[in-house]
């Protein structure tokens, strides 16, 4: 299946954020670094406003360089926790467009929005309204970009770097990498570049054209790879990291609830979303927490770890409803109801299980409600007993 | 009812018993146990309504009579008492006294038929085993029992009663152990699931007992040892088909020290993901090298072992916890290990099976994480 995979890179981040927080640093150059120290310092460039890059300091440069080349830069040691709280609040609004987000770093990520693309209106739209948000609600600016696989993307966001924003799409990957130069490939260090050149090859689209075995020849396993990626190939999935410690929902009544039959639908409903939830973050979890919120505003958790990772919607149930029954309302009304799911994992490092074929029919509803929900929204389909019966589900031309 | 007994033969009862006594219960009366006297002869009982245990012993009746005693109480005091003789009197109130030299100690029973009966239907047929070979069945499976309560048939030991072999089979779902005694003969052909509690309180309790009858009936399971019956009632329902589970295709193998390997997991786990415990096995020609790494904490291990592996290159994860506790239930100093490939079971077995013993265990692997 294809993939829409966007690479959000945020720029200058370091220098950005203080430009934002110090407005007299606007439009100055702003580089964050180790101590200058006059020209004697030790230590290098973190990062450098685009100000600042005109006179040629960029990061990884020594900071004595730096200082040399631009003697009155507003140099700066960096506010680590402040960068981590905005990185924090860019990973916050790209995850109300998808779950799937693996951050490389502070100031960059690979979402995976395939799954989100007709309920935000398509990749480009997706691309521009997180863009959008993180100007609006951030003040930063963020480069964009958007292809099939995280190579191409991240290629992608870099090209029209600042404020850039460009789109690859699928078919285009080749004619999108032809022109490029050979060190935009991930890898291409000096060395690489110095043997290519001899190799009379200057542009990525010299080697895609270059026979796959006269890469290997030349670089071994590595030359496979580069064919690989000349050709806008890359397999790799978007991992999302588990710094997740759980992942819940929960739903608090318009009146308390007394009413057995709706609290268990409630639960089952919870269990579907959150199950939905965690197969959209690819995580699974294996201690359940129920919590309730009685009429008095008492709030009780009541928890069991399970021998399994488990996201199915059917288990989280079982397990939901088991903890509701052993709990003692004392004859209260509820007022609301959560559950959690905790000790997450993400699925790559699943324990495989012996009888794992054996439950093969709920698994095959799961995926065709999720591919359905994926399509056309969470309501176009439920499962049967979360029907509202006293509402009419349908309404109908008179 | 009155008797006179020592510290050491009443505590050790007590002890024998307590286990299947509930720690918290809905029904009050099963946190006592049942003291029944008839002539010298003293019998305590103690169930939770799936498992109950009695054992008798020897004692100095005066009065016969039974009465149902607060377990924790008596089991405390009767612990905390020095090696001195006591005496056990209750009244028609079922008041209890108990009296040493030390001093009087009083609590108040329930009456004998306030205490459920045990009741087992009637036995479809028995045999006999040597109690050694039955603990050493018991022990090898019973850590591979699940834990889960969704999966209430994988809660205990699968029991399969053949013409000329007995089986006992256990599985959480991620390994599974299966134990065949081939030198058995036995007239019924019969299976129980056998839950954990009921088998532990077997293996506690052998006390010089040489052969133990076990008699089956339709939803119960009857263990008899020289002086204390274990009865259980089945677990219902229908035991996985772990024939089925067993591969048949798996084509690479390797031997190996299992101290050797034991000693490299422990170390090399020290550094997994404390959630998933993931350690990954790279088999090359001629050794296996068993690494780990915790993407979240940066820790990283790596321990090669030479090995006869002559295959294919094949890496494959593991749960740490899992393969250290079937290596520790292995009794040889070499083990097999076979595999197919990353996903499908591993086997492991003893190079040298024991007289008339099979034993086969099987590990599920960590899907790993590959690009």
């Amino acid at each position: 299946m294809s993939r829409r995979i966007l690479h959000l890179d945020m720029d200058a981040f370091f220098a950005a954020v203080e430009q934002l927080d110090f407005p007299q640093y606007r439009g100055k150059p702003v580089i964050i670094g180790a101590d200058p120290k006059g020209g004697a310092g030790r230590g290098v460039v973190a990062t450098a406003s685009y100000e600042a890059r005109k006179y040629g300091v960029h990061s990884a440069l020594p900071i004595s360089q730096a200082f040399q080349r631009c003697p009155h830069g507003i140099y700066l040691r960096g506010r680590h926790s402040r960068y981590l709280e905005i990185s924090r609040q860019v990973i916050a609004i790209s995850n109300e467009f998808t779950p799937v987000i693996e951050k490389i770093s502070i100031d960059e990520a690979f979402l995976d929005i395939t799954k989100s693309l007709s309920l935000f209106g398509g990749a480009e739209e997706i691309g521009h309204k997180i863009k959008k948000r993180i100007y609006d609600e951030l003040g930063l600016i963020a480069s964009i970009g958007i292809a099939p696989n995280k190579f191409l993307a991240k290629v992608a966001s870099d090209l029209e770097k600042p404020d850039g924003f460009v789109v690859v799409k699928e078919g285009e990957e080749k004619e999108f990498l032809k022109p490029l130069a050979i060190s935009r490939l991930w890898g291409v260090g000096e060395k690489t570049e110095a043997v290519l050149k001899q190799m009379d090859i200057e542009t990525i689209g010299q080697i895609a054209q270059t026979p796959e075995q006269d890469l290997n020849r030349r670089f071994g396993k590595w030359g496979n790879a580069l064919w690989r990626l000349a050709n806008g190939i890359d397999n790799r999935t978007v991992k999302p990291r588990v710094a997740q410690k759980s992942i819940s929902q929960e739903t608090t009544f318009d009146s308390d609830i007394g009413d057995e039959e709706i609290i268990h639908k409630t639960l089952f409903g919870l269990a579907e979303s959150l199950s939905r939830l965690m197969r959209k973050s690819r995580l699974k979890g294996r201690t359940v927490t129920l919590k309730i919120r009685l009429e008095d505003f008492s709030t009780f958790t009541r928890s069991k770890t399970l021998c399994d990772f488990v996201d199915s919607t059917q288990i989280l149930k079982r397990v939901a409803i088991a903890l509701y029954k052993k709990f003692d309302k004392k004859n209260m009304k509820v007022r609301l109801l959560g559950i959690a799911v905790s000790q997450l994992n993400s699925v790559s490092g699943e324990q495989l299980g012996l009888f794992d074929q054996e439950a093969p029919l709920d698994i095959k509803m799961t995926q065709l409600l999720d591919s359905l929900q994926d399509k056309y929204g969470e309501n176009i389909v439920k499962r049967a007993s979360l029907l509202d019966k006293t509402k009419p589900q349908f309404s109908r031309p008179h | 009812m009155k008797f006179k007994v020592n510290k050491k033969t009443f505590h050790q009862a007590i002890q024998n018993i307590i286990g299947v006594v509930p720690i918290k219960t809905t029904i009050p009366i099963l946190s006592n146990i049942l003291l029944d006297l008839q002539g010298n002869e003293l019998s305590l009982t103690g169930t939770d309504l799936e498992v109950s245990i009695s054992t008798r012993i020897e004692v100095q009746g005066e009065t016969d009579g039974a009465v149902a005693v607060p377990a924790k109480i008596l089991f405390e005091i009767v612990r905390e008492l020095p090696e001195i003789p006591m005496e056990f009197a209750c009244d028609e109130e079922h008041k209890i006294t108990l009296n040493t030299e030390k001093g009087f100690y009083k609590l108040s029973g329930e009456s004998k038929d306030d205490f459920p009966k045990i009741s087992v239907e009637e036995s479809k047929g028995s045999f006999s085993i040597d109690s050694k070979k039955l603990d050493g069945m018991i022990n090898k499976t019973i850590f591979a029992v699940s834990t889960d309560e969704l999966r209430t048939t994988l809660m205990g030991v699968y029991l399969k009663i053949m013409a000329d072999e007995l089986r006992m089979v256990a599985t959480d779902g991620h390994r599974l152990v299966k134990i065949v005694d081939k030198n058995f003969s036995s007239d019924l052909e019969q299976e129980a699931i056998i839950p954990t509690k009921a088998l532990n309180l077997v293996s506690k309790n052998l006390n010089g007992t040489k052969e133990i009858k076990v008699n089956l009936s339709d939803d119960h399971i009857v263990f008899e040892l020289d002086k204390t019956t274990i009865y259980s009632k089945g677990i219902e329902g229908q035991f996985p088909n772990y024939e089925r589970v067993i591969p048949t295709e798996n084509d690479k193998e390797l031997t190996i020290n299992r101290e050797l390997l034991s000693s490299s997991v422990r170390r090399v786990a020290i550094f997994s993901n404390s959630i998933t415990h993931q350690i990954r096995f790279s088999m090359t020609k001629g050794n296996v090298k068993i690494k780990s790494e915790d993407i979240e904490f940066g820790g990283e291990a790596e321990e090669t072992i030479d090995t006869d592996y002559d295959y294919d290159d094949l890496d494959v994860g593991y749960n740490a916890n899992y393969l250290l506790d079937i290596l520790r239930h292995l009794d040889t100093d070499e083990i097999i290990l076979k595999v197919k490939d990353q996903i499908s079971a591993g086997i492991i077995y003893p190079t040298n099976q024991k007289e008339n013993e099979d034993i086969l265990m099987l590990l599920m692997p960590i899907r790993l994480n590959e690009d």
